[in-house]
C-alpha cells in the first residue's frame, strides 16, 4: 500500500529504476554505542516505556511512539534500534532513546551509529515459476516447498538476500544502504519476468 | 577398487590382529575392504549334481575319519544319500566362501585401537582419526536411513560420496554429522527421482526438518550443487501415493491432472506439493467412486485431516477448472462433493438442517437468514405466520409428519412453480391441520381443488420439505408482483392420516 502512495505521489525516476518499481523500506535495523556502562535494573525502574526480564533477555527493552521504533538496551552500552522505516528516522529514534538514557542520569554518548540492515518489499504483480527459477539458478536459491512456501534467493553482488513468492511478492533484506536494495531489485527483476507463470 | 579415502586404485592382502582378512590401500594404508571366508565341505552338493546310482554296503571308510563319531544312520541300508557321500572320497572336497564388504568397521576398530593405545599422539594422526569417525558415523547414518526408507544402495553410496566430499570441500567442526549425512542422502534421493517427503526422511532419521534444511543449504553451497528439476514436485510424488493407496489408473491420471491444474493456475495459497497432492487425491477419489478416508490419505502422506480439509476447501472452490475438459466423472459432482461443509470424519452421525437449498431459484438477490439455533430453525419451518409459539411447539410434531410424507408432491409442485418463475407455498398450516384431524373427507377435496386451481398463486413464502441432504441453507424470498391475493396458502394432505383408514 505504501509503495503505491510513493509511486503515486512522485513520479519513478527510469533511469535509476528501470522496472519501474520501487521497493518501499520496512525496517531499518541500526547501532549505536552509548560507550558508558548501564544499570539497566535502574532504567526499567525508572522508564516508564521499558521492560526488563533479566531471565528471559538480558537487555532492556524500549519503544517510543515517533518514530515508532523498539530498542534494545544492553549494561555494555551498546544499543540496537529497529523498526524505524528510513535512515533518518532510525537515527533520530537512537538519539532519543539516548536522551532518554541521559536524563536517567548516565554519561551517555553517540558514539559509532551505524545501520546494520535494511529490509525492503515490492510486488511485481505477477506470478512466478519458483520451481523453475530454483532449478536454473541453482548455485543461488534455495527452495523448500516443504518448510518455506518461499524461495530464498543470495545475490553475491550486491550481497542480498530475496525472499521470492509464488505470488509475485518480494522482500529484500540485507542491505547496509538503501542503493543495494533497488540495485537487488533491478538484478533479479529481469530474471523475474523470464519465469513468470503464463495464467491459462 | 578405488579407496574412499585417496581414490587409489592399488590394494594389497593383510590380516588384523583378530584374524580377519583385510585389503588396505597401498598409498594411505588405510582398510578398504573386509573378508569374512567361511570353510565348508560340499559332499551335499555334490550328491545332488551327480547322484551315484550306486548301492553298496561294504565301503570301507577312510582311515582320516575313523574317529569316535557317530555312525552314519544310513550306511548299512546299503542306500547312498546325500550324508553319506562324502565316505566315497578318500578325503572329503572343501569350500571356501568369502562375503566381503566395506572395510569402515575395521578400519573404525584399528583407529581407535591405536588412540586407545599410544594417547599421545599427534594433533594430525587425531585429525585423521576424526575424520575416519565421522565418516564412519556418516555411512552408518546413510545405511539406516536407507534401510528404513527402503532406497537402493546405489542412492546410499551416492549420498556418502556427497557427505565425503563436503567434509574435503569445508570445514565441518561444530556441525552435525548426522544431519549432514541425512542432508547428503535427501540430495542423493532428489538426484535419482526417488520420491520421499522430509517429513519421512525426518523421522526416519530422527532430525529435525528445520536441520536438514540447513544442512541441505550448507551442502549444496559447499558443493555448488542445484535442486534437481522437478525433484521436489506433485508429479513426483503422486504416483508413490497412488500406489499406497492403491487406486486405478485413471484415478492416478485425475489426481496428477489436478494437481499440475493447482499449481500452474495458483488455486491453492499452499506450496507444499505434499498437501495439494493428498488434496487432489482425496478430490479424485470422490469423483472417481473410489472412496478413501481422510485418515487413509493422511496416513499415506504423513499430513494431518485438519491440513488435508483446508486444503481440499480450497480447492473446491475453484472444482470446475480443475478437471480436464474431456472427463466425465464416475460420479456427478454435485453428489461426489455437497460444496457446504466437508464432514470432519471425527463425528459418526451426519448434522442434519431444516431447509434445503433450493438451487434452480435466483438466491443472489435475496438475503440470507442464519438462525441461531437449531429450535429457531424449527420454529421457522413448522410455524404458521399468525399462530403464537407455544401452538407451534405443540403442533411441531404432526406438521412434520405429514411433510415428510409429502415429498415428491413437494418436487412436481416445485418445478411447475419455478418454471413459470413463480413463487408457490407449500407448507402445511397447522390450524388448518387441527381441523383436518377432524374432518379427513373434506381436507382430501380441498387440497385437490387448491392443487389444481391455484397452485400458480403467488405468495410471500417458501417453505421447502425437510432436507434430505446433510447441511443446507436458509433463504427468505420476496414475492414476484402478481394480480392473485397476497396471503393464499396452498394445503396439502397426506395420502393417508395416521389414524384414518384409507377411503
Amino acid at each position: 500500500m505504501a509503495e503505491q502512495a510513493l509511486e503515486g505521489s512522485q513520479p519513478v525516476d527510469l533511469t535509476k529504476h528501470p522496472s519501474g518499481i520501487v521497493p518501499t523500506l520496512q525496517n531499518i535495523v541500526s547501532t549505536v554505542n552509548l560507550d558508558c556502562k548501564l544499570e539497566l535494573k535502574s532504567i526499567a525502574l525508572q522508564a516508564r516505556n521499558a521492560e526488563y526480564n533479566p531471565k528471559r533477555f538480558a537487555a532492556v527493552i524500549m519503544r517510543i511512539r515517533e518514530p515508532k521504533t523498539t530498542a534494545l538496551i544492553f549494561a555494555s552500552g551498546k544499543m540496537v534500534c529497529t523498526g524505524a522505516k528510513s535512515e533518518q528516522q532510525s537515527k533520530l529514534a537512537a538519539r532519543k532513546y539516548a536522551r532518554i538514557i541521559q536524563k536517567l542520569g548516565f554519561p551517555a554518548k553517540f558514539k559509532d551509529f551505524k545501520i546494520q540492515n535494511i529490509v525492503g518489499s515490492c510486488d511485481v504483480k505477477f506470478p512466478i515459476r519458483l520451481e523453475g527459477l530454483a532449478y536454473s539458478h541453482g548455485a543461488f536459491s534455495s527452495y523448500e516447498p516443504e518448510l518455506f512456501p518461499g524461495l530464498i534467493y543470495r545475490m553475491k553482488q550486491p550481497k542480498i538476500v530475496l525472499l521470492i513468492f509464488v505470488s509475485g511478492k518480494i522482500v529484500l533484506t540485507g542491505a547496509k544502504v538503501r542503493d543495494e536494495t533497488y540495485t537487488a531489485f533491478e538484478n533479479i527483476y529481469p530474471v523475474l519476468t523470464e519465469f513468470r507463470k503464463n495464467q491459462q | 577398487m578405488k579407496c574412499p579415502y585417496c581414490s587409489a586404485a592399488q590394494g594389497r592382502c593383510a590380516t588384523t590382529s583378530s584374524g580377519r582378512s583385510i585389503t588396505e590401500c597401498t598409498s594411505c594404508g588405510r582398510v578398504v575392504e573386509e573378508r569374512q571366508s567361511h570353510p565348508h565341505h560340499v559332499f551335499h552338493v555334490r550328491a545332488q549334481d551327480n547322484p551315484l546310482c550306486l548301492v553298496t554296503s561294504d565301503l570301507a571308510l577312510p582311515a582320516l575319519n575313523q574317529n569316535n563319531e557317530e555312525e552314519d544312520p544310513f550306511e548299512p541300508t546299503g542306500f547312498i544319500t546325500a550324508f553319506s557321500t562324502w565316505a566315497l572320497e578318500p578325503s572329503p572336497l572343501y569350500l571356501q566362501s568369502s562375503l566381503s564388504f566395506s572395510g569402515y568397521l575395521a578400519e573404525l576398530e584399528r583407529t581407535l585401537e591405536s588412540s586407545s593405545s599410544s594417547s599421545s599422539s599427534s594433533s594430525s594422526s587425531s585429525l585423521s582419526s576424526t575424520v575416519v569417525v565421522d565418516n564412519l558415523r556418516a555411512y552408518m547414518q546413510i545405511i539406516d536411513v536407507a534401510s528404513i526408507l527402503g532406497l537402493d544402495c546405489d542412492i546410499s553410496d551416492h549420498a556418502f560420496q556427497l557427505f565425503r566430499d563436503c567434509c574435503s570441500a569445508t570445514c565441518l567442526r561444530n556441525r552435525s554429522v548426522e544431519s549432514l549425512a541425512t542432508a547428503a542422502l535427501v540430495q542423493a534421493i532428489r538426484e535419482a527421482q526417488e520420491p520421499r517427503t522430509l517429513q519421512e526422511i525426518s523421522i526416519a532419521a530422527n532430525v529435525p526438518q528445520k536441520e536438514i534444511g540447513k544442512y541441505i543449504k550448507i551442502l549444496g553451497e559447499a558443493l555448488q550443487l542445484s535442486q534437481p528439476i522437478n525433484s521436489n514436485s506433485i508429479s513426483v510424488h503422486m504416483p508413490r501415493f497412488c500406489t499406497l493407496l492403491q487406486l486405478n489408473k485413471s484415478a492416478q491420471e485425475l489426481a496428477t491432472h489436478i494437481g499440475e491444474v493447482v499449481i500452474n493456475k495458483c488455486f491453492c495459497t499452499r506450496r507444499n506439493p505434499i498437501s495439494i497432492s493428498a488434496a487432489a487425491i482425496y478430490l479424485a477419489c470422490q469423483l472417481e467412486d473410489k472412496r478413501k478416508t481422510q485418515a487413509e490419505i493422511c496416513k499415506v502422506t504423513g499430513l494431518t485431516e485438519v491440513t488435508l480439509r483446508k486444503v481440499y476447501k480450497e480447492l473446491l472452490e475453484n472444482w470446475d477448472d480443475l478437471l480436464p475438459s474431456n472427463y466425465t466423472p464416475a460420479v456427478p459432482p454435485e453428489r461426489a462433493f455437497p460444496t457446504t461443509v466437508i464432514a470432519s470424519g471425527r463425528s459418526s452421525t451426519a448434522k442434519v438442517d431444516a431447509v434445503e437449498v433450493i438451487s434452480s431459484l435466483d438466491s443472489e438477490k435475496l438475503p440470507d437468514i442464519k438462525p441461531s439455533k437449531p429450535s429457531e430453525v424449527s420454529g421457522m419451518v413448522h410455524q404458521s405466520r399468525g399462530m403464537d409459539e407455544a401452538e407451534g411447539k405443540s403442533n411441531a410434531h404432526a406438521s412434520h409428519s405429514t411433510l415428510n410424507q409429502q415429498s415428491t408432491f413437494w418436487q412436481s409442485q416445485l418445478r411447475s412453480g419455478t418454471h413459470n418463475h413463480q413463487n408457490v407455498l407449500q407448507g402445511m398450516d397447522i390450524d388448518v391441520l387441527q381441523r383436518n384431524h377432524q374432518r379427513p373427507e373434506h381436507m382430501a377435496e380441498d387440497t385437490n381443488g387448491a392443487a389444481n386451481g391455484s397452485s400458480l398463486k403467488s405468495n410471500n413464502q417458501l417453505c421447502s420439505p425437510p432436507a434430505s441432504s446433510a447441511s443446507s441453507v436458509m433463504r427468505q424470498f420476496s414475492a414476484p408482483p402478481s394480480s392473485g391475493p397476497s396471503n393464499v396458502r396452498l394445503v396439502q394432505s397426506p395420502k393417508i392420516m395416521p389414524g384414518y383408514p384409507e377411503h
